[in-house]
């Protein structure tokens, strides 16, 4: 015990013992990934995230579907700048997706195989994504909870939001 | 929160130009109403069009459903292709700012922007026509006008087309090198899987996108939805479908089967050799329900029509096969049908979307032996040259708006009659359809005018026919490559290396660019006469075939030895903005970069001086390069000297 003030407790030293090899694991398990690092593959993996859960839920062939799904994940979208931990921003991302998964399968173009193959298809990659968080997490560790990093990511999001709504801002300025 | 108000703003504004849901806010009553005139119109067209045989009526093809330009099914087309072009220009503000692809996209924004400017034009006319004409247009009266949506149309569907694919193909490879130089695979290999299976599915959702179409288009009593359409010329598949199989209907392929087979029957079945033999009738004996079986008697009849077109449309000739090939739907769908060409007869969406060819000659001899000898006599596919979707007129050489509106005006003044009937606006596009066939008309008059700039006067543009001829040559020569197309629909060869890592293009004006996997880009020019290409950089010279078979990247960016040395190395202006500096001359990248001193990434500071260079030979799947032995200006990580490939730095 390093606390002066306190007996010898065999319960607690077992804890803190507990404690301290997780903190070791923890250390471990992010082997040489350093802080700088952790950034940008989290970006990475939220930029591949964002940008194609956006893009196919806009190009559904069908224009009922779109209007159904993608104004919708719109402004799903517009919500997610600012996230309490970088673990919430991926949960809401991907219930973005998965929201839409579920009206595609339920929709009246659910017995078009074609269709719902290759949907099915970007759904495998979504979850791939998702895998690749999962790896990093594992290998991040607690670089993942430092309150600068997640203030990168809401400051990223923000950004990304803003440029999705600078490109459809142009778009209405054109077709005006 | 502020920002979310005005985005939700945006979409409202959005919602509120999707005509369809605009409606449904409209008053119950007053659709039923406009329901009921419809129906009455309908009922109405049905008797009053004496050219619309009984038997065509028990097939469903009356005036109403066949025999109209409807409006409303050509906006829907129109307001999918935006939503299309909107998705897409949302991606790139996306990967605006990402790493290893953000370049790219910021290129590919301001083409997606222009597209929904030629949209918005083509929109705003749209329903201007809606609102002053009603639900269709007279195919007699507003020939004119159809011609132009639908030329307007085609050309910005291709163009979109050819332009996502180029982007797709530039993302793809961005984000590949870049995952590539990331060093913990357990995180980045999972990606990478996921963008192999966002790439393929971008591509089957495109090949969806024209099947949806190719159905909903002849299915006129619907109107279409699709939103890629027939794009005049351009072929509706991009893959060959085999014969001797029987698709599902509702796969891509029978879909496709099911839409050739009934386009086959409306237009041949006049031709009673045809008609008249066992394939056909077996084929057809439930007409309107066709399967998508493509076995024998479908292939028979496939055959029997290609070889009653194959003297009329060179393409097909050589072409034995019961397969559908792009080739062959693309030829279908010039074909008229029987009622086209009577006079005053309503033109439907489907015509409007076809490049129509009148006065072809059916070769029915020839068609009726290959109908009736009916065996399987496949062989393998006629040709895997690139395909190449050349566009009706050969493209202007104006580089500028500006210049194009002068030429514009020019034809405006000296042939005024000539501008009014082609539809020839006074200012409008440096190369889109109407300008080039005033270009085909009036070029050389041009030429020869003070009015003409220096660029139109010695420019020299290869015709789409000998841009064919060129993307043939390198084909034959084994080189991967395909046809892609400028954002004004202009034929570029595209050339690249087995594992797509290196690429180039050369353009109608010649203009080369070569890529390496460094990233450099060399810019040259292609002579004809030479069939050489000389590159800018060093001035040097190489064969068209060893370009095009990309096996001069060793020896492009790397100068003689003896002249190399002495100079300083900084990192290449072009390309990915770094150099590695190694060890030794090869890159070992097992495990991370276990040969990598540092990565120098400052433009304006030397890596060193060259003091050597050797050529490290490829092993087949990595190709030669020549590498720069540099003395470091001082220490680098307890190196004084290092190894950079030619490619990847200029030297100066």
């Amino acid at each position: 015990m390093n606390n002066p003030y306190l007996g010898y407790n065999p319960v607690f030293e077992q804890l803190a013992e507990t404690a301290r090899n997780n903190s070791n694991k923890l250390q471990e398990a992010a082997g040489d990934i350093d802080a700088k690092e952790t950034q940008e593959y989290l970006t990475t993996i939220i930029d591949t995230l964002t940008t194609n859960v956006l893009f196919f839920t806009g190009t559904l062939p069908y224009e009922d579907l779109v209007k159904q799904i993608y104004l919708g994940a719109l402004e799903q979208y517009t919500k997610l700048g600012n996230n309490a931990s970088i673990k919430d921003l991926f949960t809401s991302l991907y219930a973005i997706w998965d929201d839409a998964m579920k009206k595609i399968r339920v929709s009246k173009y659910k017995d078009s195989s074609e269709f719902i193959k290759i949907y099915e298809d970007i759904n495998k990659a979504i979850n791939n994504v998702m895998e690749s968080w999962a790896a990093l997490q594992a290998k991040a560790g607690n670089f993942l909870l430092d309150t600068s990093l997640l203030e990168f990511v809401n400051t990223r999001m923000k950004e990304s939001i803003a440029a999705a709504q600078k490109s459809l801002e142009d778009a209405k300025v054109k077709l005006a | 929160m502020a920002l979310s108000k005005k985005f939700i703003a945006l979409m409202e504004d959005m919602r509120r130009s999707i005509p369809s849901t605009k409606s449904i806010d409209e008053d119950r009553d007053e659709r039923v109403e406009r329901r009921e005139k419809r129906q009455r119109e309908r009922t109405e067209d049905k008797f009053s069009d004496s050219s619309v045989t009984s038997k065509n009526r028990q097939y469903g093809m009356e005036s109403t459903s066949d025999g109209k330009f409807k409006i409303s099914a050509f906006i829907k087309a129109v307001e999918t292709l935006k939503n299309q072009i909107i998705a897409k220009n949302v991606e790139c503000g996306n990967r605006a700012e990402m790493k290893g692809t953000g370049l790219v996209a910021q290129k590919y924004n301001q083409k997606y922007l222009s597209l929904l400017d030629r949209l918005a034009g083509l929109l705003g006319e749209i329903y201007l026509r809606k609102e002053k004409e009603g639900r269709n247009l007279e195919g007699d009266e507003d020939a004119i006008i159809i011609k132009s949506f639908r030329d307007n149309y085609n050309a910005i569907l291709t163009d979109f087309e050819a332009t996502s694919k180029s982007f797709n193909t530039e993302i793809d490879i961005k984000a590949a090198e870049y995952l590539k130089g990331l060093k913990f695979k357990e995180i980045t290999n999972p990606i990478e899987e996921a963008n192999k299976l966002f790439a393929a599915a971008k591509i089957k959702l495109a090949e969806l996108l024209k099947a949806i179409n190719l159905k909903n288009s002849s299915n006129s009593n619907t109107g279409s939805s699709g939103s890629s359409g027939t794009s005049g010329d351009a072929s509706i598949i991009t893959d060959t479908i085999k014969s001797g199989v029987t698709y599902k209907k509702d796969s891509k392929e029978g879909i496709v089967v099911i839409e050739v087979k009934k386009a086959i029957y409306k237009k041949f079945e006049k031709y009673k050799t045809l008609s008249g033999s066992n394939d056909w009738k077996v084929v057809y004996k439930s007409y309107p329900n066709v399967s998508g079986s493509l076995q024998a008697n479908t292939e028979a009849v496939i055959k029997g029509v290609k070889a009653g077109l194959a003297g009329d449309y060179e393409v097909l000739k050589g072409d034995t096969t019961g397969n559908i090939t792009p080739a062959f739907v693309s030829v279908l769908a010039k074909v008229n049908e029987a009622s086209s060409n009577i006079p005053g007869k309503l033109i439907s969406y489907n015509d409007f979307l076809k490049s129509p060819k009148l006065a072809e000659a059916f070769d029915e001899a020839a068609a009726g032996k290959a109908v009736s000898g009916g065996s399987s006599s496949r062989s393998k596919s006629s040709s895997t040259n690139p395909k190449v979707a050349a566009p009706q007129f050969n493209a202007t050489p104006f580089t500028t708006d500006a210049e194009g509106n002068d030429f514009r005006a020019w034809v405006n003044q000296k042939h005024a009659d000539w501008a009014k009937s082609n539809n020839l606006s006074a200012a409008g596009p440096k190369n889109n359809n109407y300008i080039r066939k005033a270009y085909q008309e009036f070029g050389e008059e041009y030429k020869g005018t003070k009015a003409a700039p220096e660029s139109v006067k010695t420019e020299e543009i290869l015709t789409n026919k000998q841009m064919k001829d060129l993307i043939d040559k390198a084909s034959n020569a084994g080189a991967y490559c395909s046809t892609q197309l400028t954002a004004d629909g202009d034929p570029i060869l595209f050339f690249h290396s087995k594992n797509g890592m290196e690429y180039g293009h050369i353009y109608n004006n010649m203009k080369t660019y070569y890529r390496t996997t460094s990233g450099k880009i060399f810019s040259g020019k292609y002579f004809p006469d030479k069939d050489m290409v000389t590159f800018d950089e060093g001035g040097k010279s190489f064969s068209f075939d060893s370009v095009v078979k990309m096996q001069i990247s060793s020896n492009l960016g790397a100068e003689e030895s003896s002249s190399a040395q002495s100079k300083k190395a900084y990192v290449a202006s072009s390309g990915e903005g770094y150099a590695n500096v190694r060890s030794g001359p090869f890159a070992d990248t097992k495990g991370g970069n276990q040969n990598l001193i540092y990565k120098h990434d400052d433009k304006s500071k030397q890596i060193g001086v060259v003091i050597s260079s050797q050529v490290t030979k490829g092993n087949g799947k990595i190709n030669d390069y020549t590498w720069y032995k540099v003395q470091f200006p001082e220490k680098r990580n307890n190196a004084e000297f290092g190894w950079v490939r030619a490619d990847t730095v200029d030297l100066k």
